[in-house]
């Protein structure tokens, strides 16, 4: 493609007054999700109001990472130039076990060997990669297994 | 119950443009070519035109977002010196264009114009479709562009992924859905794959795209514009052709609070209320159409219109489509023209020409015997769906 870089590169989060939260935390090593003062509803990606009741002031909460598996697709055309370089690559979607369809994406380049054993429904728990250093901690998920070996 | 205002507008003219790929003649002139064509298709003239209406945003990531060059919106046709005076214009931010046909009906009703021009544009840039340079990624893009998810392909794999493991259903089922479209484009002369062949091998060895989706279940983008003319059916009447009326029209209006991904309860359960509501409005249900037009711009959308629209039970639209039942000749004759899929991506519109096309007896050799009612659902029915029932009697 001609328009596809030789070198694998993720856009970069911008963080903003909305998302500072979430990437605050996972620079702490810790997953945090916006959650309603008022109602206890989570809300994923982050609003400046609470879908559930109107609340104007949704907060972060830190979250336990288990999740399971909803569903996965290998991507094979060149959707994003920055990761023409990796493609093939999968990524999936998972629910978190804390509240009913709170997703979060997550990919699996370098980790082909997980992208073949994925079944639905099965426990994923966050993990923390070390990026390349630019730009805000990109949390990831795993199968649980996978990390208790 | 059924509307009161049902089949009082109707849709009076067709036309098309040349369908290509990527190519040097500007989108501007195939858009012209197209409401030239469907005002003489009425008999009036490009002035007699006082309404516009189209769905004008640029369907890929990237684009300079210049009239006549990659997208037509209604400052087009309103700084094209040709035109007469326009009473009434709008552009649909949602619903794809089948969501124009429900602005103009509501227009026409309430007397602000006469004959609306309806339109969609599509355009085929260079490069590689649908990839564009991300640097940083903003709003909601924060979670899904920095995992490489960032086009709807790979949203409509996802779901198309979890339909086959909720229903035990195959992505080879698929190839009866796509072969159909196939043969029925080999019937039409506006379609891009108009002598192109399909067989089952090629379906079975097409590239994976985003699995479970191969390339056969992406649409093929096109650069061409195809326009309609709509006025009351009283004047429609008086017109050149036999009119076609809008027996109902409606756009999906449910609401999902997880923006990152949609999922396949969105796509069933959101298109039901507003199938519903056409079901309703038109006095008709699935077992009265003589055809369906589904959009496909995926063509895991057709099986959910399919279920969403009461066409076959939940679950049911992988083996519901095989055996035939979806032929020319079968119980639904399904995307006649060949769709999306094999006409080319021109956004609903496709669907809807064919829809007029059917009802006033002009399909040429894939016309139907004797139909009398047919739907058209546009878009998916959880992202941008619209949709329409149109009649050829009064009822
Ligand atoms: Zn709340």
């Amino acid at each position: 493609m001609s328009d596809a870089p030789a070198t694998f590169a993720r856009p970069i989060p911008r963080p903003d007054a909305i998302s500072q939260g979430f990437w605050d935390a996972t620079a702490r090593g810790e997953l945090a999700i916006q959650r309603c003062p008022d109602c206890g509803n989570y809300q994923h990606p982050p609003r400046p109001i609470c879908h559930a009741c109107g609340c104007a002031a949704p907060v972060y909460a830190r979250v336990s990472g288990e999740a399971r598996l909803v569903s996965w697709t290998t991507t094979y055309h060149n959707v994003l130039p920055g990761f023409a370089a990796a493609l093939p690559y999968a990524c999936m979607v998972v629910e978190l076990v804390e509240q009913k369809e709170l997703f979060m994406l997550s990919d699996l380049i370098g980790r082909a060997e997980i992208a073949s054993g994925l079944r639905f429904g099965m426990k994923m728990r966050v993990v923390f990669p070390a990026g390349d250093g630019e730009g805000p901690v990109l949390p990831q998920f795993a199968p649980a297994e996978e990390q208790q070996a | 119950m059924s509307w009161e205002h049902a089949g009082k507008v109707a849709v009076a003219g067709i036309g098309f443009s040349a369908i290509e790929r990527r190519t040097a003649r500007p989108l501007g002139a195939f858009a012209l070519d197209a409401a030239v064509a469907a005002v003489a298709d009425c008999g009036l003239k490009i002035s007699d035109i006082d309404g516009l209406a189209t769905y004008p945003s640029a369907p890929f990531v990237g684009a300079a977002n210049r009239d006549g060059e990659d997208v037509i919106t209604v400052e087009f046709f309103l700084t094209q010196k040709r035109m007469g005076e326009i009473a009434w214009y709008a552009q649909a931010g949602e619903g794809l264009v089948c969501a124009s046909v429900r602005d103009a009906t509501n227009a026409l009703l309430a007397g602000a114009c006469k004959y609306v021009l309806v339109w969609r544009a599509m355009y085929v840039p260079p490069g590689t479709y649908g990839s564009a340079a991300m640097r940083h990624a903003t709003g909601d893009a924060q979670f899904t562009a920095p995992y490489g998810v960032v086009s709807p392909l790979q949203w409509h794999a996802l779901v198309y992924r979890r339909y086959l493991e909720t229903y035990g259903a195959k992505r080879e089922s698929m190839a009866a859905l796509v072969l159909n479209s196939r043969a029925n484009a080999n019937r039409n002369d506006h379609a891009i794959f108009a002598d192109k062949k399909l067989t089952p091998a090629d379906y079975a060895s097409a590239r994976m795209i985003a699995d479970p989706l191969c390339l056969l279940d992406c649409d093929v983008p096109v650069t061409a514009c195809v326009a309609m003319v709509m006025t009351t059916t009283e004047r429609a009447r008086d017109l050149r052709n036999r009119p076609a009326l809008v027996a109902a029209v409606a756009h999906q209006t449910a609401v999902r609070h997880h923006p990152i991904h949609y999922t396949l309860h969105d796509h069933i359960e959101s298109g039901k209320p507003f199938a519903d509501r056409l079901w309703r409005d038109a006095g008709l249900g699935p077992k009265d159409m003589s055809a369906a037009q589904l959009y496909d711009g995926f063509a895991p959308s057709t099986w959910y219109w399919l279920e969403a629209c009461g066409f076959c039970g939940r679950g049911e639209a992988h083996a519901f489509t095989q055996g035939g039942r979806i032929a020319l000749d079968g119980e639904l004759p399904l995307n006649t023209f060949g769709g999306s899929l094999s006409q080319g991506r021109l956004h609903g519109m496709g669907h809807l020409a064919e829809a007029v096309l059917q009802l006033t007896g002009r399909a040429g050799p894939r016309q139907l015997p004797d139909p009398h009612a047919i739907a058209v659902l546009d878009g998916s029915p959880m992202l941008r769906g619209s949709g329409a029932i149109f009649t050829r009697d009064p009822h």
